[in-house]
């Protein structure tokens, strides 16, 4: 009995997730913005755009370079998505509420925004309880207004 | 052949430890639904398939699972619900203990799987091989076979290639057990690609609360460097080299211990992915 207790409370015990995000304007978005997504204790951010497909950024293969994407890469091997804060690269453990990022686009490919760089908002907070029945994890609709 | 572009790619599912039959198997429904949830919420129109690759009944037929079912049954006779949870356990231990074993059930499931992706291809749908769990050992051992065989994979394009990338979800790839003689889950050694630029993908998701992941009977958090968890770190070393692009993603999907582990079918992290694989 008190195993299953045990058990019980193991498999309850990490039911809430926290999300943070942002929203920048993107110009081969539709009507609305980018939004940033970041669930903390993932190691992938992602941004969800309106009729375009998602970008994610993650530290490099290693983890131990800055938030960049490993899916486009310049012909030299750069990649060609990064994000900075002030000018600066940015790792995963830097995110934080409430501080604002840029979105630096230094290619032109046919599914990135053009090469530019794009401010989002300051990162918003949110905390998401599952439980059973409900234990889907949170994740923006870019398309719709209100998230 | 080269893959048909204009044709909808095909999501091949394999599934990992199972109790019960082919029948109660539904996990292309379930993939469908998360990455219709992000094309639909990004007002993508796409289309592609998904399909499973089912073993479950070659696993089940195996002379010891039913040996061991019969034993569980006359242990437990009269009393139902030890009979089926004892039934149950053989089922899924079976399972490991038939890839572990690499007879000629696992020989017959891995044919089974290799027959279904080289069926799609020839159709000229793109191949994206999607593996849970004990179907991840299956998964990267068909892969194997299929880089190493001549005429397969050619060259630097892409499109003439079987398979376009893979996801692996809850592996248990990096545990390093040993039982007595035998190894669990020996590392299987990857075969370069025969391209010099092109790279195959493969994502590896995985929760750091996940047990099958760290091999903590009760959960304990996996340690990582970086993003590199127990697969990584196994199967990093002449990776890159031979062309297996390898990324490892750890998610979290908010569950502990065994909710952990079949947790990823209802992550959009792994939807989100999937998209940006076939579509990005």
């Amino acid at each position: 009995m008190k195993t299953l207790l045990f058990l019980l409370l193991l498999s309850l015990s990490g039911c809430s997730i926290v999300h943070y995000t942002a929203e920048a304007d993107l110009p081969d978005t539709e009507t609305r913005a980018a939004i940033l997504h970041y669930r903390q204790g993932d190691s992938v951010v992602h941004i969800v755009r309106c009729g375009a497909v998602p970008l994610h950024l993650v530290e490099g293969l290693q983890g131990r370079q800055p938030l960049q994407s490993q899916d486009y890469r310049d012909s030299s091997g750069a990649s060609c998505v990064l994000l900075q804060q002030a000018g600066q690269p940015v790792m995963l453990n830097e995110l934080a509420q409430d501080q604002s990022y840029d979105l630096v686009v230094q290619c032109q490919q046919q599914s990135l925004p053009l090469a530019n760089i794009y401010s989002f908002s300051p990162l918003k907070r949110k905390r998401q309880w599952l439980w059973p029945g409900n234990a889907t994890p949170w994740t923006p609709s870019p398309c719709a207004a209100g998230d | 052949m080269a893959v048909d572009l204009s044709k909808p790619p095909h999501i091949l599912v394999v599934h990992g430890v199972q109790t019960g039959t082919n029948q109660k198997i539904s996990l292309d429904k379930t993939v469908r639904a998360l990455v219709d949830r992000v094309l639909a919420a990004s007002h993508i129109h796409e289309d592609y398939q998904v399909l499973q690759y089912l073993y479950e009944d070659k696993s089940d037929a195996h002379p010891s699972v039913q040996l061991g079912k019969l034993l569980a049954g006359a242990i437990a006779k009269g009393r139902p619900l030890t009979r089926r949870a004892l039934s149950m356990t053989v089922d899924l231990i079976g399972d490991v203990v038939i890839a572990a074993g690499q007879g000629s059930t696992a020989a017959s499931i891995r044919a089974g799987l290799r027959q279904q992706i080289l069926h799609s291809h020839q159709q000229g749908h793109r191949v994206l091989l999607l593996a849970h769990s004990l179907g991840s050992f299956y998964a990267l051992q068909v892969l194997n076979e299929l880089i190493a065989e001549p005429g397969l994979f050619q060259g630097e394009d892409r499109r003439f290639w079987p398979v376009q990338g893979l996801v692996t979800i809850g592996s248990p790839l990096g545990l390093n057990l040993q039982i007595g003689p035998w190894a669990i889950f020996p590392k299987v050694t990857l075969h370069p690609l025969p391209a010099e630029h092109e790279r195959l993908p493969w994502h590896n998701f995985y929760s750091r609360h996940d047990p099958i992941v760290s091999g903590r009977v009760f959960g304990n958090k996996v340690e990582v460097e970086g993003t590199e968890g127990p697969l990584e770190l196994r199967y990093r070393k002449g990776c890159d080299d031979k062309g297996w692009l390898l990324h490892g993603h750890y998610v979290n999907t908010g569950q502990r211990w065994l909710l952990a582990h079949t947790a990823y079918w209802q992550d959009p992290s792994l939807g989100l992915r999937l998209v940006a694989m076939l579509w990005g």
